[in-house]
Protein backbone atom coordinates (compact mmCIF):
# COMPACT_ATOMS: atom_id res chain seq x y z
CA UNK A 1 0.00 0.00 0.00
CA UNK A 2 2.74 2.43 1.02
CA UNK A 3 4.82 1.04 -1.84
CA UNK A 4 2.07 1.88 -4.37
CA UNK A 5 1.57 5.34 -2.91
CA UNK A 6 5.32 6.08 -3.01
CA UNK A 7 5.48 4.83 -6.58
CA UNK A 8 2.67 7.11 -7.71
CA UNK A 9 4.10 10.14 -5.88
CA UNK A 10 7.54 9.61 -7.42
CA UNK A 11 6.19 8.96 -10.90
CA UNK A 12 3.87 11.98 -10.93
CA UNK A 13 6.71 14.19 -9.70
CA UNK A 14 9.06 12.70 -12.30
CA UNK A 15 6.71 13.37 -15.19
CA UNK A 16 5.75 16.88 -14.08
CA UNK A 17 9.33 17.97 -13.41
CA UNK A 18 10.56 16.55 -16.71
CA UNK A 19 7.80 18.51 -18.45
CA UNK A 20 9.06 21.59 -16.61
CA UNK A 21 12.61 20.84 -17.84
CA UNK A 22 11.38 21.01 -21.39
CA UNK A 23 9.02 23.97 -21.08
CA UNK A 24 10.80 26.22 -18.56
CA UNK A 25 11.66 29.61 -20.02
CA UNK A 26 15.15 29.93 -18.54
CA UNK A 27 17.99 27.35 -18.69
CA UNK A 28 18.82 27.74 -15.00
CA UNK A 29 15.25 26.84 -14.07
CA UNK A 30 15.26 23.82 -16.34
CA UNK A 31 18.62 22.68 -14.93
CA UNK A 32 17.22 22.88 -11.38
CA UNK A 33 14.12 20.94 -12.47
CA UNK A 34 16.40 18.37 -14.10
CA UNK A 35 18.10 17.87 -10.71
CA UNK A 36 14.67 17.29 -9.16
CA UNK A 37 13.83 14.79 -11.92
CA UNK A 38 17.02 12.87 -11.22
CA UNK A 39 16.22 12.71 -7.50
CA UNK A 40 12.73 11.39 -8.23
CA UNK A 41 13.97 8.78 -10.69
CA UNK A 42 16.50 7.73 -8.06
CA UNK A 43 13.53 7.18 -5.75
CA UNK A 44 11.84 5.06 -8.42
CA UNK A 45 14.96 2.95 -8.86
CA UNK A 46 15.12 2.56 -5.09
CA UNK A 47 11.56 1.22 -5.24
CA UNK A 48 12.69 -1.21 -7.95
CA UNK A 49 15.28 -2.47 -5.43
CA UNK A 50 18.41 -1.33 -7.20
CA UNK A 51 19.82 0.75 -4.35
CA UNK A 52 23.36 0.98 -5.64
CA UNK A 53 22.34 2.44 -8.98
CA UNK A 54 19.95 4.97 -7.47
CA UNK A 55 22.61 6.26 -5.10
CA UNK A 56 25.16 6.28 -7.94
CA UNK A 57 22.69 8.34 -9.99
CA UNK A 58 22.48 10.93 -7.21
CA UNK A 59 26.26 10.98 -6.71
CA UNK A 60 27.22 11.12 -10.37
CA UNK A 61 24.48 13.32 -11.77
CA UNK A 62 23.28 15.61 -9.00
CA UNK A 63 26.74 15.83 -7.48
CA UNK A 64 28.96 16.17 -10.51
CA UNK A 65 27.26 16.58 -13.86
CA UNK A 66 24.53 19.00 -12.84
CA UNK A 67 27.02 21.17 -10.94
CA UNK A 68 29.09 21.38 -14.12
CA UNK A 69 25.99 22.18 -16.18
CA UNK A 70 24.87 24.92 -13.78
CA UNK A 71 28.34 26.46 -13.80
CA UNK A 72 28.35 26.56 -17.59
CA UNK A 73 24.80 27.97 -17.74
CA UNK A 74 25.72 30.75 -15.35
CA UNK A 75 29.02 31.42 -17.12
CA UNK A 76 27.53 31.69 -20.61
CA UNK A 77 24.82 34.20 -19.58
CA UNK A 78 22.16 32.67 -21.81
CA UNK A 79 19.32 35.06 -22.64
CA UNK A 80 15.75 34.26 -21.74
CA UNK A 81 14.00 32.49 -24.57
CA UNK A 82 11.47 34.51 -26.52
CA UNK A 83 7.71 34.17 -26.26
CA UNK A 84 6.33 31.30 -28.26
CA UNK A 85 4.65 32.58 -31.39
CA UNK A 86 1.71 30.94 -33.12
CA UNK A 87 3.74 28.87 -35.57
CA UNK A 88 5.89 27.51 -32.77
CA UNK A 89 2.85 26.58 -30.68
CA UNK A 90 1.37 24.72 -33.67
CA UNK A 91 4.60 22.74 -33.91
CA UNK A 92 4.49 22.09 -30.16
CA UNK A 93 0.95 20.72 -30.29
CA UNK A 94 1.89 18.57 -33.30
CA UNK A 95 4.84 17.24 -31.32
CA UNK A 96 2.54 16.48 -28.39
CA UNK A 97 0.14 14.51 -30.61
CA UNK A 98 2.99 12.48 -32.13
CA UNK A 99 4.41 11.97 -28.65
CA UNK A 100 1.09 10.63 -27.34
CA UNK A 101 0.93 8.18 -30.26
CA UNK A 102 4.47 6.99 -29.47
CA UNK A 103 3.56 6.63 -25.78
CA UNK A 104 0.57 4.48 -26.75
CA UNK A 105 2.69 2.26 -29.03
CA UNK A 106 5.40 1.83 -26.39
CA UNK A 107 2.71 1.15 -23.76
CA UNK A 108 1.14 -1.63 -25.79
CA UNK A 109 4.59 -3.08 -26.50
CA UNK A 110 5.40 -2.99 -22.79
CA UNK A 111 2.14 -4.75 -21.96
CA UNK A 112 2.91 -7.44 -24.54
CA UNK A 113 6.52 -7.90 -23.43
CA UNK A 114 6.21 -7.85 -19.69
CA UNK A 115 4.00 -10.11 -17.68
CA UNK A 116 3.52 -8.75 -14.17
CA UNK A 117 5.77 -10.74 -11.88
CA UNK A 118 6.50 -10.30 -8.23
CA UNK A 119 9.81 -8.50 -7.68
CA UNK A 120 12.17 -10.91 -5.98
CA UNK A 121 14.64 -9.49 -3.54
CA UNK A 122 18.30 -10.44 -3.78
CA UNK A 123 20.17 -10.57 -0.50
CA UNK A 124 22.58 -7.71 -1.15
CA UNK A 125 22.22 -6.10 -4.57
CA UNK A 126 25.39 -4.04 -4.25
CA UNK A 127 27.45 -7.11 -3.43
CA UNK A 128 25.90 -9.00 -6.36
CA UNK A 129 26.67 -6.14 -8.79
CA UNK A 130 30.23 -5.99 -7.49
CA UNK A 131 30.67 -9.74 -7.96
CA UNK A 132 29.50 -9.51 -11.57
CA UNK A 133 31.30 -6.25 -12.36
CA UNK A 134 34.76 -7.35 -11.30
CA UNK A 135 34.63 -10.82 -12.85
CA UNK A 136 32.52 -11.09 -15.98
CA UNK A 137 32.66 -7.42 -16.97
CA UNK A 138 36.17 -6.56 -15.75
CA UNK A 139 37.42 -5.70 -19.25
CA UNK A 140 34.44 -3.44 -19.94
CA UNK A 141 34.95 -1.77 -16.57
CA UNK A 142 38.60 -1.04 -17.38
CA UNK A 143 37.67 0.28 -20.82
CA UNK A 144 35.11 2.58 -19.18
CA UNK A 145 37.78 3.98 -16.91
CA UNK A 146 40.07 4.61 -19.89
CA UNK A 147 37.21 6.35 -21.72
CA UNK A 148 36.65 8.57 -18.69
CA UNK A 149 40.35 9.48 -18.65
CA UNK A 150 40.35 10.26 -22.39
CA UNK A 151 37.19 12.33 -22.02
CA UNK A 152 38.72 14.32 -19.18
CA UNK A 153 41.83 15.05 -21.24
CA UNK A 154 39.63 16.00 -24.20
CA UNK A 155 37.45 18.38 -22.18
CA UNK A 156 40.46 20.10 -20.60
CA UNK A 157 42.38 20.39 -23.85
CA UNK A 158 39.35 21.76 -25.69
CA UNK A 159 38.97 24.65 -23.26
CA UNK A 160 42.68 25.28 -22.59
CA UNK A 161 43.91 28.30 -24.52
CA UNK A 162 47.58 28.02 -23.68
CA UNK A 163 49.58 29.92 -21.12
CA UNK A 164 48.86 33.63 -21.00
CA UNK A 165 51.81 35.98 -21.42
CA UNK A 166 51.03 38.07 -18.33
CA UNK A 167 50.34 35.24 -15.91
CA UNK A 168 52.80 34.80 -13.05
CA UNK A 169 53.92 31.22 -12.95
CA UNK A 170 56.95 29.04 -12.44
CA UNK A 171 58.99 28.30 -15.57
CA UNK A 172 60.95 25.22 -14.68
CA UNK A 173 63.28 25.18 -17.68
CA UNK A 174 64.47 28.70 -16.93
CA UNK A 175 65.09 27.71 -13.33
CA UNK A 176 67.12 24.70 -14.33
CA UNK A 177 69.26 26.74 -16.73
CA UNK A 178 70.53 28.94 -13.90
CA UNK A 179 74.06 28.29 -12.76
CA UNK A 180 76.32 29.72 -10.11
CA UNK A 181 77.60 32.60 -12.24
CA UNK A 182 74.14 34.02 -12.84
CA UNK A 183 73.21 34.01 -9.18
CA UNK A 184 76.43 34.96 -7.36
CA UNK A 185 78.55 38.03 -7.97
CA UNK A 186 81.32 39.60 -6.02
CA UNK A 187 80.51 42.90 -4.43
CA UNK A 188 83.12 45.57 -5.20
CA UNK A 189 85.38 46.18 -2.27
CA UNK A 190 84.67 49.47 -0.55
CA UNK A 191 87.65 51.65 0.03
CA UNK A 192 87.08 53.38 3.37
CA UNK A 193 85.46 50.69 5.39
CA UNK A 194 86.74 50.11 8.86
CA UNK B 1 0.26 -4.09 -7.11
CA UNK B 2 3.04 -2.23 -8.88
CA UNK B 3 4.69 -4.43 -11.50
CA UNK B 4 7.41 -4.07 -14.03
CA UNK B 5 5.12 -2.50 -16.62
CA UNK B 6 4.56 0.59 -14.46
CA UNK B 7 8.29 1.33 -14.50
CA UNK B 8 8.41 0.72 -18.25
CA UNK B 9 5.53 3.14 -18.79
CA UNK B 10 7.25 5.84 -16.73
CA UNK B 11 10.36 5.19 -18.82
CA UNK B 12 8.58 5.65 -22.13
CA UNK B 13 6.73 8.78 -20.99
CA UNK B 14 10.00 10.42 -19.91
CA UNK B 15 11.62 9.29 -23.18
CA UNK B 16 8.89 10.96 -25.24
CA UNK B 17 9.15 14.13 -23.13
CA UNK B 18 12.88 14.19 -23.93
CA UNK B 19 12.25 13.77 -27.67
CA UNK B 20 9.64 16.56 -27.59
CA UNK B 21 12.18 18.69 -25.73
CA UNK B 22 14.69 18.23 -28.56
CA UNK B 23 12.03 19.34 -31.06
CA UNK B 24 10.79 22.31 -28.98
CA UNK B 25 14.11 23.72 -27.70
CA UNK B 26 16.14 23.18 -30.83
CA UNK B 27 17.50 26.72 -30.77
CA UNK B 28 19.16 26.35 -27.36
CA UNK B 29 22.13 24.00 -27.10
CA UNK B 30 21.98 23.67 -23.30
CA UNK B 31 18.32 22.63 -23.43
CA UNK B 32 19.25 20.08 -26.08
CA UNK B 33 21.86 18.58 -23.74
CA UNK B 34 19.32 18.43 -20.92
CA UNK B 35 16.78 16.68 -23.19
CA UNK B 36 19.44 14.11 -24.09
CA UNK B 37 19.97 13.56 -20.36
CA UNK B 38 16.24 12.90 -19.97
CA UNK B 39 16.30 10.36 -22.81
CA UNK B 40 19.28 8.53 -21.30
CA UNK B 41 17.52 8.52 -17.93
CA UNK B 42 14.41 6.92 -19.48
CA UNK B 43 16.55 4.23 -21.15
CA UNK B 44 18.26 3.53 -17.85
CA UNK B 45 14.88 3.18 -16.13
CA UNK B 46 13.88 0.61 -18.75
CA UNK B 47 17.14 -1.27 -18.20
CA UNK B 48 16.55 -1.40 -14.44
CA UNK B 49 12.94 -2.56 -14.89
CA UNK B 50 13.78 -5.32 -17.34
CA UNK B 51 16.74 -6.55 -15.31
CA UNK B 52 14.26 -6.96 -12.44
CA UNK B 53 11.86 -8.77 -14.77
CA UNK B 54 14.46 -11.30 -15.90
CA UNK B 55 16.00 -11.39 -12.42
CA UNK B 56 19.50 -10.90 -13.83
CA UNK B 57 22.15 -8.29 -13.15
CA UNK B 58 23.20 -7.65 -16.75
CA UNK B 59 20.83 -4.70 -17.14
CA UNK B 60 22.05 -3.05 -13.97
CA UNK B 61 25.70 -3.42 -15.00
CA UNK B 62 24.77 -1.88 -18.34
CA UNK B 63 23.14 1.06 -16.55
CA UNK B 64 26.40 1.55 -14.67
CA UNK B 65 28.33 1.84 -17.94
CA UNK B 66 25.71 4.11 -19.48
CA UNK B 67 25.96 6.46 -16.48
CA UNK B 68 29.72 6.76 -16.93
CA UNK B 69 29.56 7.37 -20.65
CA UNK B 70 26.71 9.89 -20.26
CA UNK B 71 28.72 11.84 -17.70
CA UNK B 72 31.70 12.16 -20.03
CA UNK B 73 29.38 13.00 -22.95
CA UNK B 74 27.96 15.91 -20.96
CA UNK B 75 31.43 17.13 -20.01
CA UNK B 76 32.70 17.14 -23.60
CA UNK B 77 29.45 18.69 -24.83
CA UNK B 78 29.79 21.54 -22.35
CA UNK B 79 33.42 22.06 -23.36
CA UNK B 80 32.40 22.31 -27.01
CA UNK B 81 29.63 24.71 -25.98
CA UNK B 82 32.11 26.98 -24.18
CA UNK B 83 34.26 26.98 -27.34
CA UNK B 84 31.24 27.88 -29.50
CA UNK B 85 30.31 30.68 -27.12
CA UNK B 86 33.85 32.09 -27.28
CA UNK B 87 33.78 32.01 -31.06
CA UNK B 88 30.26 33.29 -31.78
CA UNK B 89 29.15 34.99 -28.51
CA UNK B 90 25.91 32.99 -28.67
CA UNK B 91 24.72 29.40 -28.28
CA UNK B 92 21.69 29.78 -30.54
CA UNK B 93 22.04 26.88 -32.96
CA UNK B 94 20.48 28.92 -35.79
CA UNK B 95 23.24 31.53 -35.59
CA UNK B 96 26.25 29.39 -36.42
CA UNK B 97 25.66 27.87 -39.81
CA UNK B 98 29.06 27.76 -41.46
CA UNK B 99 28.53 24.18 -42.57
CA UNK B 100 25.42 25.10 -44.56
CA UNK B 101 25.78 23.75 -48.10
Amino acid sequence: MIYDMLFYVFSILTISTSLMVVFANHPVKSALFLIFTFVNVAGLWMLAQSEFLSLALIFVYVGAVMTLLLFVVMMLNVPRSEKHDVKKSIYTSLNLVIGLIVVYILYSAAIIISQPVHIQSIESPTKAIGMVLYTDYALAFLITSIILLIGMIAAVSLCFEGRRSDSKSQIISEQLKANKASRLKFAPKKRNSK
Amino acid sequence: MIGIEHFVIIGCIVFVIGVIGIAVNKHNLISLLMSIELILLACNTNFVAFSKLHNSLVGEVFVFFVLGIAAIETAIGLAIMVLIFRQHKTIDSNKFSELKG
